[in-house]
């Protein structure tokens, strides 16, 4: 049954679309606009949640950036400012931050925000009984781990509030990147008072869904919206031009799609169906935003044939990137030549980790498909003579459908015949996690703005190593780099890491995610950031 | 006629009974979790979720429970959706779904009814061709094909109605058509060989021989016996609405409850598979129920044992 209906859905979808191309794109709105202050934008279906501290998806990020804000806050341009806070100080060690709450931050309620708020969301995030999926983020500060896995008390957890305006942040090891991790969800303050009171259902409703950030939530109509409005307890409302935003809430892509066409919605970050993309980007109607993920296939280590080193780097050779991003993805992707993506800061602040000195690219655009015979051929399998057929293991949808096609049939060039086995996604992720499968299709996206986001999933017995890999060079220069803010020695540790990730190929990394948002031409100033997160704080609408 | 209903009602029951034992063990036997991620949970933080939800007691435990609450119309919390209870899902989302069904069955009623009225009445006529031309397109053109025509023409061409919600009576008019166009299609065939049968059955010789007008053969004589399979019609009906509305409640972003019906089983969000399973069950029996003692007041020809 659920197969058959998601089966007719994704047809629609596709049926739905065929048609969705030849829409016009005349602009309605051409009169005296600048007055207009309300915004209404699509970003995901309805979200698991919008509790700070359980938050782990995309779209729930957007609503929490707009209804809360951090210690520090993302600027227009992507930096991090000041937030919550309006100063800071780092001991030369780099273990202790001491944060100064600002005067004039305030909740939506107009009680003034405090010290004690960070400190009690911190500790509620860590709490066990709160189960939250994201506690990780937390485990940079000291004794976080320990007491989210109940080896010590709450208390112990390095974050005090020494006054009303005074936080102390203990860290368990230097973390350059740690003031960007304060801008980041599961970082923000919640109130004691509130969460006590209505338990669970706090962010149920607007009355108790109270927030710091420079929206309040006014309505969440589940399944259909979420409304905000300026919160004018905010401290810095005062160049908030956007005061309204209606957030649409649908995971139909092609009924997404229609709507911004036909002006109903001015914002959509990407819920389009993928098959429209080459001609919305012809059109010019798609603003690209690199995001900070990576699309790979996953290989088992300690599974033949892809046990062989030889095995793996011939199926890495065998694979055309440019066709797969050209024919396949078709969203104007890169192709990947390393794991780490482009936009990933490193040493040098001009380039970024991809591009800096150190890097290197590992793979080529197109296929080598020679050097992946005689490869093969030195594993003992000449024109794949010998080689059994090698499971791909794939979670169905559309584009990952092709992608397992085109490898698969980009692979037979070689003599490596694979068979494609599709699964449910909740069938298929365990499968993989568990370890079943011999190569599978994997991607991973960044959660904070380093490459360590990247390299210490590889670490040996890391949940995220799908692969099984280990390689104790590689262990010793991740645990080298988590030891260290010497920036210089972090990011040589880190360049040399992946040097050996990419020669042994647990993974084989394919392309780099894109976003293709759609704007409307006349709403300007809206940032996106890698990470996925959306800011109408600095939009407005031209005339 | 008592003993009749209350052996029904116990069947009903034991149906329900035997729905939502099959139910919890086929979906605790799926392949992964309510945790079940990309990005692989640390074990200790999966340890803390399943505590949180109780999952972490042995099965028959949790079935025992389940079925107390169940009892006490308890459905808990979503696992998926933080903070939200089932029951709170279900009043929400129910009367949406709900109002879009009967709207779609008022539709079917109005434009079935009297399309397989006129068909029969001008059998091989031009009226009876352009009907089954209908007809046929009905059957055949799914739903969601309907709908996405509907919505690309209608309202990214045209503009005249929007493209998703149900906000006002505006928003009810594509999505309900979409949904009714099938069910419409049919009930015009049934009511249409019903009456072709029904037409030329004897009494209605006789109906006419008697000089009653046109009119009263129709209405009183012929549409009481052709209407009868549509009846017998109407508990599958509400049932094809019901489960058809998952796919339109999608393609229109309408915040029904049959989108639960689908995502809770993808999610593995046991507590609403349960709590929504149960609930349509319950409302389907309770349908089907109802149409079985219409039919019974309706049709003296069905004889009751006892």
């Amino acid at each position: 049954m659920l197969r058959k209906v998601l089966a007719m859905v994704v047809a629609a979808s596709v049926f739905a679309s065929a048609f969705v191309g030849c829409g016009s794109s005349d602009d309605k709105d051409s009169g005296n606009t600048s007055e207009k202050s309300t915004v209404s934008a699509t970003v995901g279906p309805e979200p698991e949640t919008i509790d700070p501290a359980l938050n782990t998806s995309a779209d729930g990020s957007i609503y929490l950036v707009h209804t809360f804000e951090g210690l520090t806050k993302v600027g227009s341009d992507g930096k991090t400012i000041a937030g919550a806070a309006k100063e800071w100080k780092i001991s030369d060690d780099g273990l202790k931050y001491t944060f100064t709450i600002r005067d004039d931050a305030k909740w939506s309620d107009g009680k003034p925000v405090t010290a004690q708020d960070f400190e009690y969301a911190w500790k509620r995030a860590l709490d066990p009984a709160t189960a939250s999926d994201y506690a990780t983020q937390l485990y940079y500060l000291k004794n976080g781990e320990e007491f989210n896995q109940g080896k010590a008390k709450a208390d112990d957890v390095g974050v005090k509030a020494k006054d009303e305006k005074t936080l102390e942040v203990d860290l368990k090891v230097p973390t350059v990147y740690f003031l960007d991790l304060t801008n980041f969800p599961t970082y923000f303050p919640v109130r004691k008072d509130i969460i006590e009171k209505y338990k669970d259902k706090w962010t149920q409703s607007a009355e108790s869904y109270i927030s710091n950030g420079a929206y309040k939530m006014t309505e969440w109509k589940h399944n259909a919206e979420i409304v905000m409005t300026l919160n004018e307890n905010y401290w810095d409302k005062k160049d908030i031009k956007i005061k309204e935003i209606h957030w649409k809430l649908t995971d139909d892509h092609a009924a997404a799609l229609n709507a911004f066409e036909s002006g109903e919605h001015d914002f959509n970050d990407g819920q389009v169906p993928t098959e429209e993309f080459p001609k919305l980007i012809a059109d010019g109607k798609t603003t690209p935003v690199n995001e900070l993920g990576v699309n790979a296939v996953v290989l088992n280590v300690n599974k033949a044939p892809v046990n062989d080193l030889k095995v793996r780097k011939a199926l890495s050779l065998a694979i055309d990137r440019k066709f797969i991003v050209e024919k396949v993805q078709r969203g104007g992707q890169k192709t990947a030549v390393g794991f780490v993506p482009y936009g990933m800061p490193g040493l040098d602040t001009a380039k970024d980790f991809r591009t800096e000195a150190g890097a290197e690219s590992y793979f080529t655009e197109t296929a080598d498909i020679e050097g992946a015979k005689k490869l093969l051929a030195e594993a003992g399998y000449p024109e794949g003579k010998g080689l059994p057929e090698i499971e791909y293991s794939n979670n169905t949808n559309a584009v990952n459908n092709k992608l397992a096609e085109a490898l698969q049939e980009q692979w037979a060039k070689i003599g490596v015949k694979a068979k494609i086995s599709n699964m449910e996604w909740s069938v298929f992720i365990p499968y993989r996690q568990e370890k079943k499968h011999t190569i599978a299709r994997y991607s991973w996206s960044g959660d904070y703005m380093d490459p360590m986001t990247f390299m210490d999933i590889w670490l040996t017995g890391n949940g995220n190593n799908d692969s099984g890999w280990s390689n104790k060079e590689y262990d010793s220069l991740i645990a080298e780099a988590k030891s260290t803010n010497d920036q210089a020695k972090r990011m040589a540790a880190l360049h040399k890491a992946e040097k050996i990730l990419m020669e042994e190929l647990p993974v084989i990394p394919i392309s780099y995610r894109l976003k293709n948002s759609l704007v409307n031409p006349k709403l300007k100033g809206v940032y996106q950031n890698p990470l996925g997160q959306v800011f109408f704080h600095y939009a407005y609408w031209e005339k | 006629m008592g003993y009749y209903i209350l052996k029904r009602f116990f069947y009903s029951l034991l149906s329900l009974f035997i729905i939502i034992t099959a139910s919890f063990f086929m979906m605790h036997a799926m392949p992964g979790s309510v945790y079940t991620a990309e990005k692989k949970l640390p074990p200790a933080i999966e340890e803390n979720i399943k505590a949180k939800y109780g999952l972490d007691k042995p099965l028959h435990e949790q079935y025992l429970l389940t079925l107390t609450n169940l009892a006490k119309l308890d459905f808990g919390m979503s696992m998926h959706n933080e903070g939200r209870g089932v029951n709170d899902i279900i009043e929400e989302h129910f009367p949406v779904s709900a109002s879009l069904g009967t709207l779609s069955i008022v539709l079917v009623l109005l434009g079935g009814v009297p399309l397989g009225i006129v068909s029969a009445m001008n059998k091989g006529k031009w009226q009876d061709n352009v009907s089954m031309v209908i007809v046929t397109l009905g059957v055949t053109v799914p739903g969601f094909v309907v709908a996405a025509l509907a919505q690309y023409f209608i309202s990214v061409k045209l503009k005249l109605l929007p493209v998703m919600g149900f906000d006002t009576p505006k928003h009810w008019i594509l999505p309900g058509v979409a949904l009714s166009f099938f069910y419409m299609a049919f009930i015009a065939r049934l009511i249409r060989s019903g009456m072709v049968e029904v037409l030329e059955q004897d009494y209605i010789r006789t109906a006419r021989a008697k000089g009653l007008s046109k009119a009263v053969v129709v209405y009183k004589h012929a549409l009481k016996n052709a209407v009868l399979p549509v009846i017998a019609f109407l508990g599958p009906l509400a049932a094809g609405i019901l489960t058809g509305t998952f796919v339109i409640e999608r393609v229109f972003s309408i915040p029904g409850l049959g989108r639960y019906f689908i995502s809770s089983i993808s999610n593995r969000d046991y507590t609403v598979i349960m709590g929504v399973t149960v609930f349509y069950a319950a409302f389907l029996l309770l349908m089907v129920f109802i149409v079985d003692i219409i039919y019974v007041i309706i049709d003296p020809r069905i004889k009751l044992k006892n």
